[in-house]
């Protein structure tokens, strides 16, 4: 596993919080990821189409009586995507943790924390 | 999507990164409201509805009451994921709550081969009503004992990092 992985759609924090939400429930709702993740309805809608279009979660509609219901899942693709990109920053924490031991004995930290910000990997 | 890379986690660890997705994937588990009160008796009554089903003739009217028993079951747990907005799934279920989770199938396990003892030995109604009392108290236990180790693991979870400065 490389870093390299880092899957560019899932690494925007508020995209890796709903995968990571998704991952743990097999049908979530709108209602519930916006409540939970403290996001606006535009926002969360925004991000759910970048990750319909990537292909990492299927949308289904429901309808109860008057209410109406948007629930997703997570798909197959979405799940290795998820699984690769979490295995990534296990291999980056211990990059980090590498780096720290190195600089450690003189009591300074070349490298702040390992960031992962994009061109740092 | 570009607008997206501004706001990535620029400067932000992977350690600060995995603890919020582990505290994500874990959120489904921990955080919903619990079941109405209702839901309780209802599942009593499915229970004993499907028990005594067996006691008449089948297929008919053994087997429409036994439709209906199961169409209730059916129903109340997707009244409770709608309300939830949320079916948590198993495998990403934390090892406590997992533990607790076989507990309660075993003991609904045990109750069944009670029911069917009680059955055979003592009688059909005796059945319906250990099947009626027995279910929705295993369930409810279950839920409540859920709901404890839901509590600990939040708590774990909230606890601030000791790597943070």
């Amino acid at each position: 596993m490389k870093p390299a992985d880092l899957d560019p759609v899932i690494h925007a924090p508020k995209r890796l919080a709903i995968m990571a939400t998704l991952r743990g429930g097999t049908l979530v709702e709108f209602r519930y990821l916006k409540n939970e993740l403290e996001l606006s309805d535009s926002d969360l809608s925004k991000q759910m189409t970048a990750l319909s279009n990537a292909g990492f979660v299927a949308t289904r509609k429901k309808r109860t009586g008057a209410n109406r219901s948007t629930w997703y899942r997570m798909t197959a693709k979405g799940r290795r995507a998820f699984d690769a990109h979490v295995a990534s920053l296990e291999v980056l924490l211990a990059l980090s943790d590498q780096l720290d031991d190195v600089t450690e004995p003189d009591g300074a930290h070349a490298v702040d924390g390992g960031s992962t910000a994009p061109g740092t990997t | 999507m570009e607008s997206d890379a501004d706001e990535r986690a620029v400067g932000r660890r992977p350690a600060d990164e995995l603890l919020d997705v582990r505290r994500a994937t874990l959120r489904p588990h921990l955080e919903y409201p619990a079941p109405p009160g209702w839901v309780w008796p209802t599942l009593g009554a499915a229970a004993a509805l499907y028990t005594w089903s067996w006691a008449l003739d089948q297929p008919a009217p053994g087997l429409p009451v036994m439709v209906v028993a199961l169409a209730i079951n059916f129903w109340v747990v997707a009244h409770i994921t709608r309300r939830r907005g949320v079916f948590p799934e198993f495998s990403t279920m934390p090892r406590p709550l997992r533990r607790e989770a076989f507990r309660a199938w075993a003991l609904v396990a045990v109750l069944a081969a009670i029911v069917i003892v009680s059955w055979q030995m003592v009688s059909p109604v005796v059945a319906t009503i250990i099947s009626a009392v027995g279910f929705p108290a295993i369930m409810y236990a279950h839920q409540r004992r859920h709901d404890a180790i839901a509590r600990e693991i939040a708590a774990d979870l909230a606890e601030p990092d000791p790597h943070e400065p």
